[in-house]
């Protein structure tokens, strides 16, 4: 397979993915494209998992992390 | 056992590389005589599924969006022991899917996010909607929301209308973005697009707006019901 060098295409003519960001990469594959019967399954070492299961912990990890709870003397005012 | 992945449904007249990144082997499974095929690519094993998957599927994807190739990708992590087998869970969607290549042919895929923009406007539900049963109503609200679209979005994107195919908005990840939109951009005028596109984000310099690299049009294969 050629690359847009040898094959002289102009830039934008191709596709090239160096600029493709984490987000775009996450929301186009995980959340978009064509559905094909039978992927709601993905196997990760060794252990089933359900697919929107997977995306949703791809796509919103910091939501994992819990607010906490406000400790002694956090989130009131200060005495005077 | 190796596995087959599918990376896209690709038109009759798409011609492969020999060979996706990394040297996986490509093949092709028609839908039918004269139908769009199948892509997928043969792996020794299925993959960890990290973030280096996803960028090979990524990769793979776009080596084969060559111009002239019509292409819908395939949602990441779609797989099978056999490619035909694979092949087979399309049965059925053959017309659907040769419009749906029809209709992204020789056209990229853009997202534009808003970082601050007012929020996505609904139509407003239309007096005869009342008249009709729960079902209905429920179908048109969603028929609607795939309608949503920025307050004052025909004026501001004007300047883009002569490039798109096709267009649509979804509301955003609220840490991240107010709303995200998908162009589909015909191929031939993407420089000119790209510069429409910087006056638009001028105009409205509030919104934050941005303009992502082209991709395989993921956001138009999606519209296909399964």
């Amino acid at each position: 397979m050629s690359g847009p060098e040898e094959d002289g295409a102009p830039p934008g003519e191709r596709l090239l993915p160096p600029d493709t960001t984490l987000l775009d990469l996450v929301d186009n594959l995980l959340d978009k494209g064509l559905l094909v019967h039978g992927e709601i399954v993905l196997g990760l070492a060794g252990v089933d998992l359900v697919y929107v299961g997977l995306s949703a912990v791809i796509c919103a990890a910091d939501r994992l992390r819990m607010p906490r709870p406000p400790g002694p003397g956090e989130g009131e005012e200060p005495s005077r | 056992m190796s596995v087959w992945w599918a990376l896209a449904v690709v038109d009759r007249a798409a011609v492969l590389p020999d060979a996706g990144p990394d040297g996986a082997r490509l093949a092709a499974a028609p839908l039918g005589h004269g139908l769009p095929s199948l892509v997928a690519a043969e792996l020794p094993r299925l993959p960890s599924i990290d973030l280096d998957a996803l960028r090979w599927h990524d990769a793979a994807v776009r080596a084969l969006a060559a111009p002239g190739v019509a292409l819908l990708p395939a949602r990441f992590g779609a797989h099978a022991p056999d490619l035909m087998e694979l092949a087979e869970r399309l049965r059925g969607r053959e017309r659907v899917l040769e419009d749906a290549l029809d209709r992204v042919g020789d056209a990229l895929q853009v997202t534009l996010r808003a970082g601050s923009a007012p929020a996505l406007e609904l139509a407003p539900d239309l007096d005869a909607d009342a008249a009709r049963g729960p079902g209905a109503r429920f179908l048109l609200r969603r028929a609607r929301e795939r309608a949503l679209r920025p307050p004052g979005w025909d004026a501001l994107s004007a300047p883009l209308r002569p490039h798109l195919r096709a267009e649509r908005f979804e509301r955003g990840e609220a840490r991240v973005e107010s709303w995200r939109g998908y162009h589909l951009v015909e191929r031939a005028t993407l420089a000119a697009y790209r510069a429409a596109s910087a006056r638009v984000c001028e105009a409205e310099p509030g919104w934050n707006l941005s303009f992502g690299e082209p991709s395989p049009p993921y956001a138009f294969a999606a519209e296909i019901a399964s």
